[in-house]
């Protein structure tokens, strides 16, 4: 039941404004700007991306359970919760206790973790003389990356040593039962490691669980190695260079293109795609990068207007503020004026609690 | 050439195998002398090294056609786990940046395993005539042949391949061609082969069938039989559900046996696992499905159990000759229940376009509009015979891939009646199991089947003591393990 009320506490945060949907996209870090916007719009940035190769059967399977035990209603595509999971989200709230940031981290962890396992078992077996082993990663990128880490001055020094040591203290900074999954994870010379599955056996708590947890874990050593790169020499360089702000690829080349002081029809007419495809670049574009200026979008004029209608109706649902505002105002322009007001939002949250 | 190499060193040399094991000289020096070779090892008796020690001790590069990009990446990895790193793989799944990375490194490399399909890239072609290619070997020959189980288009044209490499010298190699099959390679490829032919049982492997009537005798039996036998076992499954219910109850049965689920529905992360698991050891009893072993490399294996019927006896030869590699005895068992059949009845029945598709197909070809997409077999299967059926009256090609179809359905069927007459056969097992293979069996080292000598309801692999691996579930005593620190 624990992932389900995972999924419920999730589910509060759209409440009455989305549809389950949005949930799933969040959690497999669609990359659309709905979903992105979405995350930042409801707070559930942390759970961007957590499960990229969730499916959709899961996912409906889990919904289904829920709306037949009562627990959720989904009328006119939107959802609601009874009070009956409101109470339940607060009774078991194992997941409060444990850290994500999806949002930064999300698209990093593959290649990080894939490199992590495949870096300690070639550090475990070189270091005792044993060169021929089946790599634990097969991606072709990963081990050349590893490949290059290993040629590295130190690594293989001392059996190791210094990739022990920064282990040990990345180890210190989770939970016990956290650190233990991760260990159980990791294969070595000494043996294979346990499978997800085998490791949820082990424990008596679901896969899904634990696979949330491992994931946790490494966030929270990404975090940590980010904010301290001197003391992680070896695993540092585990992380993926991040050339850009996170955009997506496509939302990529219409920023260029708008850099280069091309108008969004222009942009339609080079790239050839559709009018509404280039405007959710732009709101992706304006929600990640707050430095681009919306103001060749909506006139700032009416930007205090949006602005004011937004607050005034307290929602997000956009087909109910365009009813509220004046016929020309577009739904492109709504949503800019949301993905911005949501930062402003936070700021002045934050000065508050000052 | 053959008097200044000493094979036997080489051998050790690259493999560390002190002897060669049967046909595996005979094949290597036929093929150094540059004849074109036929050859048939039973499965599990190294027919691979038959072509990688010429590849690794003649100049120029080896080109590999093998069927399946799993079996291409099993073949790399274990060469690579031994030391040979001078080898890779080429198919469609790599990316542009990935094929050019060993393009531009071509000549580096003495074997290079490839898809069929890569295979008529012209430009693949153009540098593989630019460096010398010593052998062009055809892995899994079989699939030349429409007779042949896992017929496949696109072997169909390695007679032109051949051409356009200048003539390499060519070996052929299958675990399961009959003498029908075998002709139909030969005469695919045009050229004149040296046939050098090895008898393909094995006579390690005690054969039995188990006939059940319920669902739920099955599973019993098999609880039976993981029970007596403390041995690395495997059982297959043609259904990921079923792999995924009876790995469950049997781990539920057996709380202090390990035991996994392995099949093609899984993460790719988890898959890697358990493999490696119970290639070290570390598992006693793996539920998989086909998806499992196609290059799995241990040699321990006592027990492989068909939960379900496969629908090929070349497919059973295959699967269960996956016990016993290191040439001690094992034993194969087959359960089988009525109406099991119907399993592969019905696959075959969606491997192949039905009257309504292929209209479909060919009228979107006319007229050049998309149509939602087929299977991937069932679009290989129609655009060859579109390619076939170029010179034909429009309004006759619809019928002539009709037929074609069909002749392809019959065989399949026949395939799945010589299954089920084996499983049903009134005689010796082992003759039966190899009758269109070749000319009689070897005898059996152990038992032979259960229709001759074997009781399979008494019988018991006695075993020494397990030695258990002590899992560790502490970080702290794991992270030590593996750094090996106090």
């Amino acid at each position: 039941m624990s992932f389900h009320v995972f999924i419920l506490y999730l589910l509060n945060h759209i409440e009455g404004q989305r549809t389950t949907s949005s949930i799933y996209h969040i959690l497999r870090g669609k990359k659309s700007s709905q979903t992105i916007q979405d995350a930042r719009l409801f707070r559930l940035g942390p759970y961007l991306g957590l499960l990229p190769r969730f499916n959709k059967e899961e996912f409906d399977q889990i919904v289904n359970e829920l709306v037949d035990k009562g627990l959720i209603v989904n009328s006119d595509h939107i959802t609601y919760l009874t009070d009956h999971s409101k109470s339940l989200i607060k009774k078991d709230q194992w997941y409060s206790s444990i850290y994500f940031n999806g949002e930064e981290f999300s698209h990093l962890i593959v290649s990080f973790y894939q490199k992590l396992q495949l870096l300690v078992q070639s550090v475990s077996y070189l270091s005792n003389q044993q060169s021929n082993f089946i790599p634990i990663a097969e991606d072709f990128k990963v081990q050349q990356d590893v490949k290059l880490i290993l040629k590295s001055p130190n690594v293989l020094n001392q059996q190791g040593e210094q990739l022990y040591q920064e282990m040990n203290q990345l180890l210190h900074e989770v939970d016990e039962q956290h650190a233990n999954i991760l260990m159980m994870n990791l294969t070595g010379f000494d043996q294979v490691g346990m499978s997800i599955r085998q490791i949820a056996n082990q424990l008596h708590e679901p896969e899904r669980i634990i696979q949330l947890k491992l994931i946790s874990t490494i966030h929270v050593w990404l975090t940590v190695i980010k904010s301290n790169e001197n003391d992680f020499q070896i695993v540092s360089q585990l992380i993926p260079n991040q050339h850009h702000i996170n955009l997506t690829q496509s939302a990529l080349k219409t920023y260029e293109l708008l850099n280069q002081n091309h108008s969004i029809d222009q942009v339609v007419y080079i790239r050839k795609l559709k009018r509404s495809t280039i405007e959710d670049h732009v709101v992706e574009i304006a929600t990640k990068n707050k430095t681009f200026s919306t103001n060749l979008y909506v006139p700032s004029k009416l930007e205090q207007e949006i602005k004011k209608v937004v607050l005034k109706h307290d929602t997000k649902r956009l087909k109910l503020l365009k009813e509220k505002l004046p016929e020309e105002v577009s739904y492109f322009q709504i949503r800019l004026v949301i993905a911005r007001l949501h930062d402003e939002q936070a700021m002045r949250e934050v000065a508050s609690h000052e | 050439m053959n008097d200044l190499i000493n094979l036997e060193e080489e051998l050790k040399r690259y493999f560390n195998y002190e002897t060669f094991r049967v046909g595996q000289k005979e094949i290597i020096t036929s093929v150094l002398d540059g004849s074109h070779t036929l050859a048939t090892l039973p499965t599990g008796s190294g027919k691979s090294i038959t072509y990688q020690l010429p590849a690794l001790i003649s100049s120029g590069i080896t080109v590999v056609v093998s069927p399946l990009i799993s079996l291409m990446f099993d073949q790399v990895k274990i060469l690579k786990a031994k030391g040979i790193k001078r080898v890779a793989a080429l198919n469609s799944l790599m990316s542009y940046e990935q094929k050019q990375q060993i393009l531009n490194h071509l000549k580096h490399f003495k074997l290079l395993y490839c898809s069929p399909e890569m295979l008529q890239q012209e430009w693949l072609i153009n540098r593989l005539k630019s460096i010398n290619v010593s052998y062009l070997v055809i892995d899994e020959a079989h699939c030349i042949s429409q007779w042949g189980h896992e017929f496949r288009t696109d072997y169909l044209k390695l007679h032109s391949i051949y051409k356009q490499l200048d003539e390499p010298t060519v070996l052929a190699l299958s675990a399961t061609a009959t003498p029908e099959v075998q002709v139909d390679i030969v005469g695919h490829l045009q050229i004149n082969m040296n046939k050098i032919i090895y008898p393909v049982d094995r006579p390690n492997i005690t054969l039995a069938t188990k006939k059940v009537e319920h669902q739920n005798e099955k599973e019993e039996y098999l609880i039976h039989l993981v029970e007596n036998n403390r041995v690395p076992t495997m059982v297959y499954f043609s259904s990921r559900q079923v792999s995924e219910e009876v790995y469950q109850k049997l781990q539920a049965y057996f709380p202090d046996r390990r035991v996994a689920c392995y099949h093609g529905g899984m993460e790719q992360d988890e898959r890697l696992l358990i493999q490696q698991q119970f290639m070290y050891d570390q598992l006693d009893v793996i539920c998989c499905t086909s998806a499992f072993g196609m290059g799995v490399d241990k040699s321990n294996i006592r027990l492989v159990v068909h939960y379900h019927m496969p629908s090929t006896l070349e497919s059973y030869i295959q699967e269960m000759g996956r016990a016993g590699r290191d040439g001690k005895h094992s034993l194969a068992v087959l359960i089988y229940q009525l109406g099991d059949e119907t399993i592969p009845f019905q696959l075959i029945n969606s491997e192949l376009p039905n009257d309504l598709e292929i209209e479909t197909f060919l009228q979107s070809n006319r007229n050049e509009e998309l149509i939602d997409p087929l299977t991937e077999t069932k679009t290989k299967f129609l655009n060859f015979q579109l390619e076939r059926n170029k010179t034909t009256e429009t309004s006759e090609i619809a019928s002539s891939i009709k037929n074609v179809r069909d002749h392809r359905l019959e065989v399949k069927k026949q395939n799945i009646f010589k299954m089920l007459h084996w499983i049903h056969t009134k005689g010796c097992r082992r003759e039966s199991l190899y009758q269109s293979f070749q000319d009689g069996v070897e005898n059996p080292i152990n038992f032979c089947c259960d229709y001759c000598d074997f009781n399979l309801n008494q019988w018991s692999f006695l075993t020494s003591e397990e030695q258990k691996l002590n899992v560790l579930y502490d970080w702290e005593k794991r992270l030590n393990a593996i750094f090996n620190r106090r």
